[in-house]
């Protein structure tokens, strides 16, 4: 027999037993050819621009999922960011173009559309700061669009008046969309060192330099990673990087195959694979399994930032050798409501916002679906963003911020989005002011390390 | 590309005129109306798609779990034969009282598709009540083979 009876059943075991997935096939579509003299054209244009491209994208998706056996759970769309494909248009007309997006979205059938995004991370220009300002309406009136900004990278430093008003955004959104939970923020990211070929919404778009259209996969699989590092039992730390190595090739390359035969089907460029472990609320499909399988008593308990960048090092060195085009975000994900074993931590007090902010100095994104009290001021949480692209631009790493200020709840209770947002519970905030600091205006100079010429 | 009729131009002159008002001129007015006819006739901007049909070449490999009972290798066959698939490779193991049977078909010469063969098979499992999976060899090629 040409392949070994074991290698079938452990992929088996994969997709039947440890939640294997794909996590999404993110179509992105460039809009830069969409702009025109009124909104109401360019909204139509967009809108039938992407429901043509993008009409067939679901229905692929599943011939693919059935010839392979394997599960994509999300199919999506990206798009050009929303102030670089519509500069010019005023905040009104902005909110116009998110619901032509929401349409899109709905006629095709995917549940998120990403890209309601600007880049600002050294200045605004008119079109940005219009943009910006529709945020929380666009998000309060659509269900599928998702937004990001992106405030600082290494090479620009950190825009802190982006900063400061994304921090209003978000209150604003938290505000507006608070007869669900402030839902918007679930779908609104701020960013440092944005990628611009992330696949995974809420964060996505396609970026500027992009092609006219690509697919771009992201994959998933913690709970593959927990299986094999639990197999493996009591090892030493090169073991365990070496079993995490292995079990990483191995999706990557389902990730490879899936994503170059969804983007063929479609007759689309393939773009490229991004490797991040994404957990979901499945019992088993957690990252903080994962760190308590390596030994900790809990995520959060000395040794998780060690454990966590291990997992993450690991998981790029095995998918590295996967698949020429790595992208995106690559990385583990430590979103808190989509995480069974996170949710746990913070409902015991073992996890800490600073905590897990340390966290993010060694994997992929940041403070990611953290739900705080709603009374949190908005200086407070510019303070906390300002924290976080300061990881990142020292770093010369991506970092972002979805932060979900729940109105009228505190610290013990929590938010329930149910599917793939999860349970939120509400974690403390330090109640110190740092008011006058962030509404300093201005830049935050970049470190030294941009100037790399 | 679409051409617009005549009376849709009117239709946009009207328009600018109104909105035009008292600044009217027949030079402002030709200008706008230009744009907006050059724009609407240019329409969505276009772009080739060449999509590639999903194989229904190489091979493929079904897998059955279950409790053992007699009959089911002879059954999933028969679906095989029926469907006149060409089988490549059997394998079967037994461990008390489950058994796991690997088959592996070539659906290149057979002029039915994946799609028939894994309704097909899906349906046999459920009858037999157990389960069958049933995947294109690419992903184990992909995921085991460097």
């Amino acid at each position: 027999m040409s392949y070994n009876f074991d290698e079938i059943i452990q992929t088996l075991r994969m997709t039947e037993l440890d939640h294997f997935d794909i996590r999404t096939v993110t179509l992105g579509i460039s809009l830069r050819d969409c702009a025109s003299r009124n909104a109401d054209t360019t909204a139509q244009k967009i809108y039938d621009k992407i429901t043509r491209v993008a009409q067939n994208h679901v229905e692929n998706a599943r011939k693919v999922e059935r010839l392979y056996g394997i599960s994509i759970a999300n199919k999506r769309i990206a798009v050009t960011p929303i102030a670089i494909a519509c500069d010019g248009l005023s905040a009104d007309e902005f909110v116009k173009i998110a619901h032509a997006l929401d349409r899109a979205a709905m006629e095709c059938g995917v549940d998120y559309i990403a890209g309601y995004s600007a880049l600002v991370q050294k200045g605004y220009t008119n079109g940005d700061r219009e943009m910006i300002k529709s945020i929380p309406q666009a998000l309060a009136e659509t269900k599928r669009v998702c937004s990001s900004v992106n405030v600082a990278s290494t090479k620009a430093g950190i825009n802190m008046n982006a900063v400061l008003e994304m921090a209003h955004v978000i209150k604003k959104t938290a505000l507006l969309t608070k007869d669900n939970d402030g839902i918007g923020c679930a779908k609104l990211v701020v960013f440092c060192n944005v990628p611009e070929d992330n696949p995974f919404v809420a964060g996505a778009f396609h970026g500027v330099t992009e092609a006219e259209v690509v697919l771009n996969v992201g994959i998933s699989g913690p709970g593959v990673v927990l299986d094999a590092i639990r197999r493996l039992g009591k090892s030493d730390f090169m073991a365990l990087a070496e079993e995490i190595k292995k079990t990483s090739f191995k999706i990557t390359r389902a990730g490879e195959i899936i994503g170059r035969k969804t983007a063929e089907g479609l007759g689309v460029p393939f773009g490229i694979v991004d490797l991040s472990l994404a957990p979901t609320p499945a019992i088993g499909d957690s990252i903080a399994d994962i760190i308590e399988a390596m030994g900790l008593e809990s995520v959060g308990a000395p040794g998780t930032t060690a454990a966590l960048a291990l997992l993450n090092e690991s998981v790029k060195k095995g998918g590295i050798m996967a698949t020429s085009s790595v992208g995106g975000m690559s990385g583990a994900f430590i979103p808190v409501s989509e995480d069974q074993g996170m949710i746990r931590a913070v409902e015991l007090g073992h996890l800490s916002i600073e905590k897990l902010e340390a966290m993010t100095a060694v994997c992929s994104v940041g403070l990611d679906m953290i739900a705080i009290p709603g009374k949190t001021p908005a200086e407070t949480i510019a303070g906390i963003i300002a924290d976080e692209c300061a990881i990142g631009m020292v770093n010369n790493k991506t970092t972002a911020v979805r932060i979900l200020p729940i109105h009228g709840k505190d610290v013990g209770e929590f938010v329930d989005y149910g599917g793939l947002l999860g349970r939120a519970p509400i974690m403390p905030v330090r109640n110190l002011d740092s008011s006058v600091f962030v509404t300093r205006g201005g830049q935050i100079p970049p470190p030294i390390r941009s100037l790399t010429n | 590309m679409k051409k617009l009729t005549p009376q849709e131009i009117e239709k946009i002159t009207q328009a600018a005129m109104k909105e035009l008002g008292p600044s009217a001129t027949p030079e402002k007015i030709h200008q706008i109306v230009a744009d907006v006819v050059s724009e609407l006739e240019r329409g969505a901007p276009s772009i080739t798609l060449s999509p590639e049909k999903i194989s229904s070449e190489g091979k493929v490999i079904v897998t059955a779990f279950g409790k053992n009972q007699p009959g089911i290798l002879f059954q999933i066959t028969k679906a095989l034969f029926e469907l006149n698939f060409d089988i490549q490779d059997v394998s079967q193991k037994i461990v008390q009282d489950f058994f796991t049977l690997i088959i592996i078909v070539d659906i290149s010469k057979s002029a039915g598709d994946f799609n028939q063969l894994k309704t097909r098979l899906t349906q046999t499992g459920e009858q037999l009540g157990i389960r069958v999976f049933v995947q294109h060899e690419d992903i184990f090629k992909s995921m085991y083979r460097v």
